[in-house]
Protein backbone atom coordinates (compact mmCIF):
# COMPACT_ATOMS: atom_id res chain seq x y z
CA UNK A 1 0.00 0.00 0.00
CA UNK A 2 2.70 2.35 0.74
CA UNK A 3 4.46 1.60 -2.23
CA UNK A 4 1.23 2.35 -3.84
CA UNK A 5 0.75 5.56 -2.58
CA UNK A 6 4.13 6.73 -3.03
CA UNK A 7 3.66 5.77 -7.08
CA UNK A 8 0.55 7.70 -6.89
CA UNK A 9 1.56 10.88 -5.32
CA UNK A 10 4.97 10.59 -8.15
CA UNK A 11 2.57 10.74 -10.84
CA UNK A 12 0.20 13.21 -9.43
CA UNK A 13 3.51 15.60 -9.35
CA UNK A 14 4.28 14.58 -12.58
CA UNK A 15 0.45 15.53 -14.18
CA UNK A 16 0.99 18.83 -11.43
CA UNK A 17 4.29 19.90 -13.17
CA UNK A 18 2.21 19.58 -16.65
CA UNK A 19 -0.62 21.44 -15.83
CA UNK A 20 1.22 23.70 -13.90
CA UNK A 21 3.95 25.22 -16.40
CA UNK A 22 1.16 24.87 -19.08
CA UNK A 23 -0.62 27.61 -19.51
CA UNK A 24 -4.83 27.10 -20.44
CA UNK A 25 -3.96 23.17 -19.40
CA UNK A 26 -5.92 22.96 -15.81
CA UNK A 27 -6.42 20.71 -12.83
CA UNK A 28 -9.65 20.33 -13.47
CA UNK A 29 -8.96 18.98 -16.93
CA UNK A 30 -6.78 16.29 -15.57
CA UNK A 31 -8.99 15.51 -12.59
CA UNK A 32 -11.97 15.33 -15.06
CA UNK A 33 -10.21 12.99 -17.39
CA UNK A 34 -8.85 10.85 -14.42
CA UNK A 35 -12.85 10.47 -13.59
CA UNK A 36 -13.68 9.80 -17.30
CA UNK A 37 -11.10 6.75 -17.61
CA UNK A 38 -11.59 5.77 -13.24
CA UNK A 39 -13.75 2.50 -14.49
CA UNK A 40 -10.95 1.64 -16.73
CA UNK A 41 -8.13 2.46 -13.45
CA UNK A 42 -9.98 1.09 -10.97
CA UNK A 43 -9.55 -2.57 -12.46
CA UNK A 44 -5.99 -2.05 -11.15
CA UNK A 45 -6.46 0.44 -8.53
CA UNK A 46 -8.59 2.09 -5.22
CA UNK A 47 -10.22 5.20 -5.66
CA UNK A 48 -7.94 6.32 -3.13
CA UNK A 49 -5.24 6.38 -4.60
CA UNK A 50 -7.11 8.43 -7.56
CA UNK A 51 -7.69 10.41 -4.92
CA UNK A 52 -3.87 10.95 -3.99
CA UNK A 53 -3.01 11.50 -7.29
CA UNK A 54 -5.58 14.16 -7.71
CA UNK A 55 -4.31 15.59 -4.29
CA UNK A 56 -0.61 15.49 -5.09
CA UNK A 57 -1.22 17.15 -8.40
CA UNK A 58 -3.11 20.00 -7.27
CA UNK A 59 -1.03 20.79 -4.39
CA UNK A 60 2.11 20.09 -7.33
CA UNK A 61 0.37 22.79 -9.77
CA UNK A 62 0.06 25.76 -7.03
CA UNK A 63 3.52 25.36 -6.40
CA UNK A 64 4.27 25.55 -10.29
CA UNK A 65 2.04 27.76 -11.84
CA UNK A 66 3.57 30.98 -10.42
CA UNK A 67 6.33 30.04 -13.02
CA UNK A 68 4.08 30.68 -16.61
CA UNK A 69 2.11 33.51 -14.81
CA UNK A 70 5.38 35.58 -14.31
CA UNK A 71 7.36 34.44 -17.13
CA UNK A 72 5.38 34.07 -19.77
CA UNK A 73 3.02 36.61 -18.73
CA UNK A 74 0.26 33.81 -18.80
CA UNK A 75 -1.40 33.32 -15.66
CA UNK A 76 -4.31 30.89 -14.23
CA UNK A 77 -7.14 32.43 -12.76
CA UNK A 78 -5.57 31.66 -9.64
CA UNK A 79 -2.52 33.58 -10.33
CA UNK A 80 -4.05 36.30 -11.72
CA UNK A 81 -2.68 39.37 -8.95
CA UNK A 82 0.83 37.42 -9.43
CA UNK A 83 1.45 39.08 -12.54
CA UNK A 84 1.56 42.48 -12.07
CA UNK A 85 4.63 42.67 -9.52
CA UNK A 86 5.72 39.50 -10.41
CA UNK A 87 5.99 40.66 -14.08
CA UNK A 88 7.66 43.98 -12.58
CA UNK A 89 10.68 41.84 -11.19
CA UNK A 90 11.10 39.93 -13.98
CA UNK A 91 11.89 43.29 -15.84
CA UNK A 92 14.50 44.16 -13.77
CA UNK A 93 15.84 40.36 -14.33
CA UNK A 94 14.64 39.08 -10.58
CA UNK A 95 12.30 36.71 -11.91
CA UNK A 96 13.63 33.91 -10.16
CA UNK A 97 13.29 35.94 -6.71
CA UNK A 98 9.48 36.36 -8.06
CA UNK A 99 9.16 32.87 -7.98
CA UNK A 100 10.89 31.93 -4.69
CA UNK A 101 8.59 34.53 -2.57
CA UNK A 102 5.72 32.87 -3.69
CA UNK A 103 7.00 29.27 -3.06
CA UNK A 104 7.68 29.98 0.59
CA UNK A 105 4.21 31.25 0.54
CA UNK A 106 2.83 28.24 -0.78
CA UNK A 107 4.89 26.12 1.45
CA UNK A 108 4.63 27.99 4.58
CA UNK A 109 0.60 28.41 4.11
CA UNK A 110 0.62 24.29 3.67
CA UNK A 111 2.38 23.55 6.94
CA UNK A 112 0.42 26.11 8.72
CA UNK A 113 -3.31 25.30 7.23
CA UNK A 114 -2.14 21.63 8.42
CA UNK A 115 -0.79 22.61 11.87
CA UNK A 116 -4.24 24.58 12.43
CA UNK A 117 -6.52 21.97 10.60
CA UNK A 118 -7.91 20.53 14.31
CA UNK A 119 -9.29 24.28 14.70
CA UNK A 120 -10.31 24.67 11.14
CA UNK A 121 -12.37 21.43 11.23
CA UNK A 122 -14.18 22.84 14.39
CA UNK A 123 -14.59 26.30 13.12
CA UNK A 124 -16.07 25.64 9.28
CA UNK A 125 -18.92 23.19 10.51
CA UNK A 126 -19.98 25.91 13.30
CA UNK A 127 -19.64 29.22 10.64
CA UNK A 128 -21.14 27.65 7.67
CA UNK A 129 -24.56 27.17 8.88
CA UNK A 130 -25.08 30.59 9.75
CA UNK A 131 -23.71 32.38 6.76
CA UNK A 132 -24.73 29.91 4.21
CA UNK A 133 -28.15 31.28 3.82
CA UNK A 134 -26.36 34.75 2.90
CA UNK A 135 -23.92 33.79 0.69
CA UNK A 136 -25.19 35.32 -2.40
CA UNK A 137 -25.27 38.65 -0.59
CA UNK A 138 -22.10 38.07 0.84
CA UNK A 139 -20.46 37.59 -2.23
CA UNK A 140 -22.90 40.66 -3.71
CA UNK A 141 -21.39 43.04 -0.85
CA UNK A 142 -17.85 41.57 -1.26
CA UNK A 143 -17.60 42.34 -5.04
CA UNK A 144 -19.21 45.90 -4.14
CA UNK A 145 -16.57 46.82 -1.74
CA UNK A 146 -13.68 45.29 -4.36
CA UNK A 147 -15.16 47.31 -7.02
CA UNK A 148 -15.29 50.36 -4.53
CA UNK A 149 -11.40 49.59 -3.65
CA UNK A 150 -10.59 50.39 -7.35
CA UNK A 151 -8.72 53.28 -7.52
CA UNK A 152 -8.48 53.60 -11.47
CA UNK A 153 -12.16 53.53 -12.68
CA UNK A 154 -15.05 52.25 -10.09
CA UNK A 155 -16.86 52.63 -13.12
CA UNK A 156 -14.89 50.75 -15.38
CA UNK A 157 -14.85 47.83 -12.35
CA UNK A 158 -18.22 48.03 -12.47
CA UNK A 159 -18.62 47.36 -16.48
CA UNK A 160 -16.22 44.50 -16.45
CA UNK A 161 -17.54 42.43 -13.76
CA UNK A 162 -20.80 43.04 -15.45
CA UNK A 163 -19.41 42.22 -18.94
CA UNK A 164 -17.82 38.97 -17.62
CA UNK A 165 -20.46 38.07 -14.93
CA UNK A 166 -22.81 37.96 -18.14
CA UNK A 167 -20.51 36.23 -20.49
CA UNK A 168 -20.25 33.80 -17.49
CA UNK A 169 -24.27 33.48 -16.87
CA UNK A 170 -24.83 32.70 -20.32
CA UNK A 171 -21.91 30.11 -20.83
CA UNK A 172 -23.05 28.10 -17.48
CA UNK A 173 -26.51 27.85 -18.89
CA UNK A 174 -25.93 26.38 -22.11
CA UNK A 175 -27.17 23.33 -22.14
CA UNK A 176 -25.28 21.85 -25.36
CA UNK A 177 -21.60 23.00 -24.69
CA UNK A 178 -18.91 20.58 -22.97
CA UNK A 179 -16.41 22.12 -20.92
CA UNK A 180 -17.56 25.93 -20.60
CA UNK A 181 -15.33 26.83 -17.75
CA UNK A 182 -11.87 25.98 -19.57
CA UNK A 183 -13.10 28.25 -23.02
CA UNK A 184 -14.44 31.21 -20.58
CA UNK A 185 -11.25 31.26 -18.43
CA UNK A 186 -8.86 30.66 -20.53
CA UNK A 187 -10.18 33.73 -22.46
CA UNK A 188 -10.59 35.99 -19.58
CA UNK A 189 -7.60 35.36 -18.16
CA UNK A 190 -4.98 33.23 -20.32
CA UNK A 191 -4.99 34.55 -24.01
CA UNK A 192 -6.30 38.21 -23.01
CA UNK A 193 -2.86 38.41 -20.87
CA UNK A 194 -0.85 36.71 -23.80
CA UNK A 195 -2.24 39.31 -26.44
CA UNK A 196 -1.49 42.24 -24.20
CA UNK A 197 2.31 40.69 -23.43
CA UNK A 198 2.45 40.61 -27.48
CA UNK A 199 1.20 44.21 -27.76
CA UNK A 200 3.64 45.44 -25.21
CA UNK A 201 6.62 43.68 -27.17
CA UNK A 202 7.96 42.71 -23.97
CA UNK A 203 11.37 41.92 -24.11
CA UNK A 204 12.79 39.69 -20.79
CA UNK A 205 16.47 40.89 -19.23
CA UNK A 206 19.37 38.63 -18.16
CA UNK A 207 17.60 37.12 -15.17
CA UNK A 208 19.99 37.01 -11.74
CA UNK A 209 19.69 34.07 -9.36
CA UNK A 210 19.30 35.93 -6.51
CA UNK A 211 17.15 35.48 -2.73
CA UNK A 212 14.83 37.21 -1.48
CA UNK A 213 15.82 39.74 1.23
CA UNK A 214 12.32 39.82 3.38
CA UNK A 215 11.70 40.53 7.02
CA UNK A 216 10.69 37.18 8.95
CA UNK A 217 8.00 39.69 10.95
CA UNK A 218 6.47 41.06 7.60
CA UNK A 219 6.77 37.32 6.33
CA UNK A 220 4.84 35.41 9.05
CA UNK A 221 2.51 38.22 9.42
CA UNK A 222 1.70 38.21 5.91
CA UNK A 223 1.05 34.43 6.10
CA UNK A 224 -0.70 34.49 9.11
CA UNK A 225 -3.09 37.07 7.39
CA UNK A 226 -3.51 34.65 4.27
CA UNK A 227 -4.57 31.70 6.31
CA UNK A 228 -7.61 33.73 8.22
CA UNK A 229 -8.66 35.11 4.58
CA UNK A 230 -7.77 32.44 2.76
CA UNK A 231 -10.17 29.88 5.54
CA UNK A 232 -13.08 31.95 5.11
CA UNK A 233 -12.65 32.45 1.03
CA UNK A 234 -12.10 28.86 0.63
CA UNK A 235 -15.71 27.80 1.49
CA UNK A 236 -17.35 30.55 0.32
CA UNK A 237 -18.22 29.38 -3.54
CA UNK A 238 -17.34 31.96 -6.18
CA UNK A 239 -14.67 33.35 -3.77
CA UNK A 240 -11.18 32.06 -4.95
CA UNK A 241 -7.59 33.19 -4.52
CA UNK A 242 -7.49 36.08 -6.55
CA UNK A 243 -10.62 38.08 -4.38
CA UNK A 244 -8.67 36.38 -1.19
CA UNK A 245 -5.38 38.65 -1.92
CA UNK A 246 -7.27 41.40 -2.69
CA UNK A 247 -9.05 41.04 0.94
CA UNK A 248 -6.18 39.99 2.69
CA UNK A 249 -4.21 43.16 0.91
CA UNK A 250 -6.71 45.62 2.80
CA UNK A 251 -6.23 43.69 5.80
CA UNK A 252 -2.44 44.54 5.36
CA UNK A 253 -2.57 47.86 4.68
CA UNK A 254 0.33 49.14 3.00
CA UNK A 255 1.78 46.02 1.65
CA UNK A 256 5.20 45.59 -0.29
CA UNK A 257 5.83 44.14 -3.71
CA UNK A 258 7.45 40.84 -2.46
CA UNK A 259 5.02 40.32 0.95
CA UNK A 260 2.13 40.53 -2.35
CA UNK A 261 4.00 37.47 -3.56
CA UNK A 262 4.08 35.42 -0.52
CA UNK A 263 0.08 36.54 0.02
CA UNK A 264 -0.30 35.62 -3.42
CA UNK A 265 1.62 32.09 -3.35
CA UNK A 266 0.27 31.22 0.05
CA UNK A 267 -3.40 31.86 -1.00
CA UNK A 268 -3.75 29.08 -3.74
CA UNK A 269 -2.08 26.68 -1.49
CA UNK A 270 -4.76 27.55 1.42
CA UNK A 271 -7.70 27.12 -1.03
CA UNK A 272 -6.78 23.71 -1.71
CA UNK A 273 -5.97 22.60 1.44
CA UNK A 274 -9.35 24.18 3.33
CA UNK A 275 -11.40 22.72 0.36
CA UNK A 276 -9.86 19.63 1.23
CA UNK A 277 -11.25 20.48 4.97
CA UNK A 278 -14.31 21.36 3.57
CA UNK A 279 -15.18 18.64 1.74
CA UNK A 280 -14.96 16.37 5.08
CA UNK A 281 -16.33 18.92 7.37
CA UNK A 282 -19.59 20.37 5.46
CA UNK A 283 -19.65 18.02 2.29
CA UNK A 284 -19.52 21.24 -0.20
CA UNK A 285 -16.42 20.78 -2.78
CA UNK A 286 -15.56 24.41 -4.14
CA UNK A 287 -12.82 23.76 -6.53
CA UNK A 288 -13.25 21.39 -9.32
CA UNK A 289 -10.40 18.70 -8.46
CA UNK A 290 -12.48 18.90 -4.84
CA UNK A 291 -15.39 17.90 -6.76
CA UNK A 292 -13.77 15.51 -8.86
CA UNK A 293 -12.30 13.87 -5.33
CA UNK A 294 -15.58 13.79 -4.02
CA UNK A 295 -16.86 11.67 -7.06
CA UNK A 296 -14.50 9.31 -6.83
CA UNK A 297 -14.95 8.51 -3.06
CA UNK A 298 -18.06 9.25 -2.63
CA UNK A 299 -17.36 8.93 0.99
CA UNK A 300 -14.33 10.69 2.57
CA UNK A 301 -13.30 9.57 6.09
CA UNK A 302 -11.26 11.63 8.58
CA UNK A 303 -8.45 8.61 8.30
CA UNK A 304 -8.95 9.00 4.08
CA UNK A 305 -8.57 13.10 4.90
CA UNK A 306 -5.68 12.76 7.27
CA UNK A 307 -3.52 10.74 4.22
CA UNK A 308 -4.50 12.75 2.17
CA UNK A 309 -2.76 16.07 4.12
CA UNK A 310 -0.37 13.64 4.48
CA UNK A 311 0.02 13.24 0.50
CA UNK A 312 -0.20 17.07 0.15
CA UNK A 313 3.12 18.03 2.75
CA UNK A 314 4.88 14.91 0.63
CA UNK A 315 4.25 16.61 -2.75
CA UNK A 316 4.55 20.11 -2.04
CA UNK A 317 8.19 19.27 -0.46
CA UNK A 318 8.94 17.06 -4.20
CA UNK A 319 7.11 20.57 -5.52
CA UNK A 320 9.66 23.06 -3.65
CA UNK A 321 12.62 21.35 -4.97
CA UNK A 322 10.93 21.11 -8.56
CA UNK A 323 10.47 24.88 -8.51
CA UNK A 324 13.44 26.17 -7.54
CA UNK A 325 15.48 23.97 -10.58
CA UNK A 326 12.73 24.66 -13.01
CA UNK A 327 12.97 28.47 -12.19
CA UNK A 328 16.49 28.37 -12.39
CA UNK A 329 16.25 27.16 -16.13
CA UNK A 330 13.76 29.44 -17.04
CA UNK A 331 15.62 32.27 -15.77
CA UNK A 332 18.56 30.97 -17.92
CA UNK A 333 16.42 29.57 -21.08
CA UNK A 334 13.81 32.53 -21.09
CA UNK A 335 16.28 35.37 -22.65
CA UNK A 336 17.02 33.15 -25.88
CA UNK A 337 13.49 32.11 -26.25
CA UNK A 338 11.59 34.41 -28.92
CA UNK A 339 8.76 35.74 -26.72
CA UNK A 340 6.66 36.35 -29.67
CA UNK A 341 6.52 33.23 -30.85
CA UNK A 342 6.27 31.40 -27.32
CA UNK A 343 3.12 33.83 -26.93
CA UNK A 344 1.66 32.59 -30.33
CA UNK A 345 2.00 29.08 -29.64
CA UNK A 346 -0.01 29.20 -25.97
CA UNK A 347 -2.56 31.15 -27.81
CA UNK A 348 -2.86 28.29 -30.54
CA UNK A 349 -2.53 25.31 -27.86
CA UNK A 350 -5.10 27.34 -26.23
CA UNK A 351 -7.50 27.66 -29.34
CA UNK A 352 -6.98 23.82 -30.23
CA UNK A 353 -8.12 22.45 -26.65
CA UNK A 354 -10.99 24.82 -26.90
CA UNK A 355 -12.09 22.93 -30.09
CA UNK A 356 -11.60 19.86 -29.22
CA UNK A 357 -13.21 19.90 -25.58
CA UNK A 358 -16.25 22.22 -26.58
CA UNK A 359 -16.36 23.14 -30.12
CA UNK A 360 -16.99 26.15 -32.07
CA UNK A 361 -19.22 27.34 -29.58
CA UNK A 362 -16.63 27.10 -27.07
CA UNK A 363 -13.95 29.40 -29.72
CA UNK A 364 -17.05 31.91 -29.72
CA UNK A 365 -17.01 32.19 -25.72
CA UNK A 366 -12.94 32.17 -25.59
CA UNK A 367 -12.63 34.85 -28.76
CA UNK A 368 -15.54 37.20 -26.54
CA UNK A 369 -13.70 36.16 -23.26
CA UNK A 370 -10.74 37.36 -24.58
CA UNK A 371 -11.76 40.79 -25.89
CA UNK A 372 -13.39 41.23 -22.18
CA UNK A 373 -10.25 40.39 -20.81
CA UNK A 374 -8.19 42.62 -22.34
CA UNK A 375 -10.25 45.43 -21.58
CA UNK A 376 -9.35 45.06 -17.50
CA UNK A 377 -5.25 46.04 -18.49
CA UNK A 378 -6.21 48.69 -21.13
CA UNK A 379 -7.77 50.91 -18.58
CA UNK A 380 -5.62 49.67 -15.47
CA UNK A 381 -8.38 48.31 -13.92
CA UNK A 382 -7.65 45.01 -11.70
CA UNK A 383 -8.08 41.92 -13.83
CA UNK A 384 -9.94 40.31 -10.07
CA UNK A 385 -12.95 41.79 -11.31
CA UNK A 386 -13.25 39.39 -14.17
CA UNK A 387 -14.00 36.87 -11.50
CA UNK A 388 -17.36 38.39 -12.00
CA UNK A 389 -17.66 35.56 -14.94
CA UNK A 390 -18.27 32.79 -11.47
CA UNK A 391 -19.28 35.05 -8.86
CA UNK A 392 -22.63 36.27 -10.67
CA UNK A 393 -23.73 33.10 -11.75
CA UNK A 394 -23.27 32.18 -8.12
CA UNK A 395 -24.67 35.03 -6.46
CA UNK A 396 -28.23 34.93 -8.77
CA UNK A 397 -28.12 30.78 -7.77
CA UNK A 398 -28.17 31.52 -4.17
CA UNK A 399 -30.65 34.94 -4.73
CA UNK A 400 -33.14 33.73 -6.93
CA UNK B 1 -2.52 48.51 -32.87
CA UNK B 2 -2.82 51.93 -30.84
CA UNK B 3 -3.93 51.07 -27.11
CA UNK B 4 -7.52 53.28 -27.96
CA UNK B 5 -8.14 51.48 -30.68
CA UNK B 6 -8.00 48.36 -29.56
CA UNK B 7 -10.16 49.00 -27.16
CA UNK B 8 -12.59 49.83 -29.17
CA UNK B 9 -11.90 46.58 -30.88
CA UNK B 10 -12.11 44.51 -27.46
CA UNK B 11 -15.07 46.13 -26.37
CA UNK B 12 -17.16 46.40 -29.45
CA UNK B 13 -16.32 42.85 -30.15
CA UNK B 14 -16.96 41.67 -26.91
CA UNK B 15 -20.79 43.38 -26.98
CA UNK B 16 -21.12 41.73 -30.11
CA UNK B 17 -19.88 37.74 -28.90
CA UNK B 18 -22.10 38.22 -25.79
CA UNK B 19 -25.38 38.99 -28.16
CA UNK B 20 -24.48 36.26 -30.55
CA UNK B 21 -24.27 33.89 -27.50
CA UNK B 22 -27.20 35.23 -26.04
CA UNK B 23 -29.08 34.31 -29.18
CA UNK B 24 -27.76 30.79 -29.29
CA UNK B 25 -28.64 30.38 -25.84
CA UNK B 26 -32.18 31.55 -26.53
CA UNK B 27 -32.37 28.66 -29.50
CA UNK B 28 -30.45 26.28 -26.89
CA UNK B 29 -32.93 23.64 -25.41
CA UNK B 30 -32.67 20.09 -24.51
CA UNK B 31 -35.71 18.01 -25.45
CA UNK B 32 -37.21 15.28 -23.72
CA UNK B 33 -36.35 11.58 -24.61
CA UNK B 34 -37.15 8.04 -24.25
CA UNK B 35 -34.42 6.63 -21.67
CA UNK B 36 -33.76 3.90 -24.17
CA UNK B 37 -32.86 6.35 -26.72
CA UNK B 38 -30.85 8.47 -24.22
CA UNK B 39 -28.87 5.74 -23.05
CA UNK B 40 -27.56 5.64 -26.70
CA UNK B 41 -26.06 9.00 -26.72
CA UNK B 42 -22.54 10.12 -26.37
CA UNK B 43 -21.07 10.39 -22.97
CA UNK B 44 -21.32 14.24 -21.48
CA UNK B 45 -24.47 14.73 -23.37
CA UNK B 46 -26.98 16.67 -21.74
CA UNK B 47 -30.28 15.30 -21.53
CA UNK B 48 -33.98 15.55 -20.38
CA UNK B 49 -35.93 12.59 -19.11
CA UNK B 50 -39.59 12.28 -17.90
CA UNK B 51 -40.33 9.19 -15.22
CA UNK B 52 -41.41 7.53 -12.11
CA UNK B 53 -38.62 7.24 -9.34
CA UNK B 54 -38.88 3.13 -8.62
CA UNK B 55 -36.21 3.27 -5.89
CA UNK B 56 -34.65 5.69 -3.56
CA UNK B 57 -30.68 5.73 -2.07
CA UNK B 58 -29.47 7.75 0.74
CA UNK B 59 -25.82 8.43 0.30
CA UNK B 60 -24.78 11.41 2.91
CA UNK B 61 -23.38 13.55 0.07
CA UNK B 62 -26.07 12.36 -2.89
CA UNK B 63 -29.72 10.67 -3.77
CA UNK B 64 -29.35 7.83 -6.22
CA UNK B 65 -32.66 7.68 -7.44
CA UNK B 66 -33.84 4.82 -10.39
CA UNK B 67 -36.11 6.38 -12.57
CA UNK B 68 -38.35 4.67 -15.11
CA UNK B 69 -40.46 5.38 -18.12
CA UNK B 70 -42.10 3.26 -20.88
CA UNK B 71 -38.58 2.05 -22.28
CA UNK B 72 -35.94 1.73 -19.80
CA UNK B 73 -34.69 2.82 -16.62
CA UNK B 74 -31.66 4.41 -15.72
CA UNK B 75 -29.88 5.72 -12.10
CA UNK B 76 -29.53 9.44 -11.99
CA UNK B 77 -27.51 11.26 -8.99
CA UNK B 78 -28.70 14.60 -7.39
CA UNK B 79 -26.25 16.29 -4.79
CA UNK B 80 -27.52 17.08 -2.22
CA UNK B 81 -26.95 20.93 -2.45
CA UNK B 82 -30.35 21.64 -1.00
CA UNK B 83 -33.25 19.95 1.12
CA UNK B 84 -35.18 17.69 -1.76
CA UNK B 85 -38.67 16.73 -1.07
CA UNK B 86 -38.50 13.49 -3.20
CA UNK B 87 -40.60 10.27 -3.03
CA UNK B 88 -40.75 6.94 -4.02
CA UNK B 89 -43.78 6.90 -6.89
CA UNK B 90 -42.87 10.48 -7.41
CA UNK B 91 -43.57 11.28 -11.40
CA UNK B 92 -40.15 13.32 -12.18
CA UNK B 93 -38.58 15.53 -14.95
CA UNK B 94 -34.73 15.56 -14.92
CA UNK B 95 -32.09 17.64 -17.04
CA UNK B 96 -28.94 16.27 -16.27
CA UNK B 97 -25.34 14.95 -17.94
CA UNK B 98 -24.79 11.52 -19.17
CA UNK B 99 -21.98 9.85 -17.12
CA UNK B 100 -20.57 6.62 -17.15
CA UNK B 101 -19.61 5.14 -13.70
CA UNK B 102 -18.59 1.69 -12.87
CA UNK B 103 -19.49 0.57 -16.25
CA UNK B 104 -23.04 1.76 -15.62
CA UNK B 105 -24.75 4.96 -17.55
CA UNK B 106 -26.26 7.56 -14.83
CA UNK B 107 -27.11 11.37 -15.73
CA UNK B 108 -25.79 13.56 -13.18
CA UNK B 109 -28.85 16.29 -12.65
CA UNK B 110 -28.56 19.35 -12.47
CA UNK B 111 -32.83 20.48 -12.45
CA UNK B 112 -35.31 18.04 -11.21
CA UNK B 113 -38.83 18.56 -11.04
CA UNK B 114 -41.65 16.86 -9.49
CA UNK B 115 -44.82 17.08 -12.21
Amino acid sequence: MIIQILIAILIGVLLGIITGLTPGIHINLISLLILSLSPIFLNYTSPLILAIIIVAMAITHTFLDTIPSIFLGAPDPNQVLSVLPGHKLLLKGFGYEAIILTVLGSLSALILSIAFAPLIFFLIPKIYPIIKDYIGYLLLIISALLILREKTSKTWALIIFFLAGTLGVLTLNLYNIKNPLFSLLSGLFGTSSLIISLKNKIKIPKQKITYPNIKSKTAIKTISISLLVGTVCSFLPGLGPSQAAIIASQLLKKIEQKAFLILVGSLSTINMVISFIALYTINKARNGAVIIISKILETLTLSNLILLLACSLVAASIATMLAIFITKFFSKVITKINYKILCLSIISLITLLTLFLSNLIGILILITATFIGIIAPLKNIGRNHLMGCLILPITLYFIL
Amino acid sequence: MEEKTLFKVALSLSLIGILIILIIAEQDTVRTKDIAIIKTLQLETKVKIKGTITKITDTPTLLILEIKDQTDKIKSIVYKEEEIDIQKSNMVEIIGTLKEYQNELEIEVSQIKIL
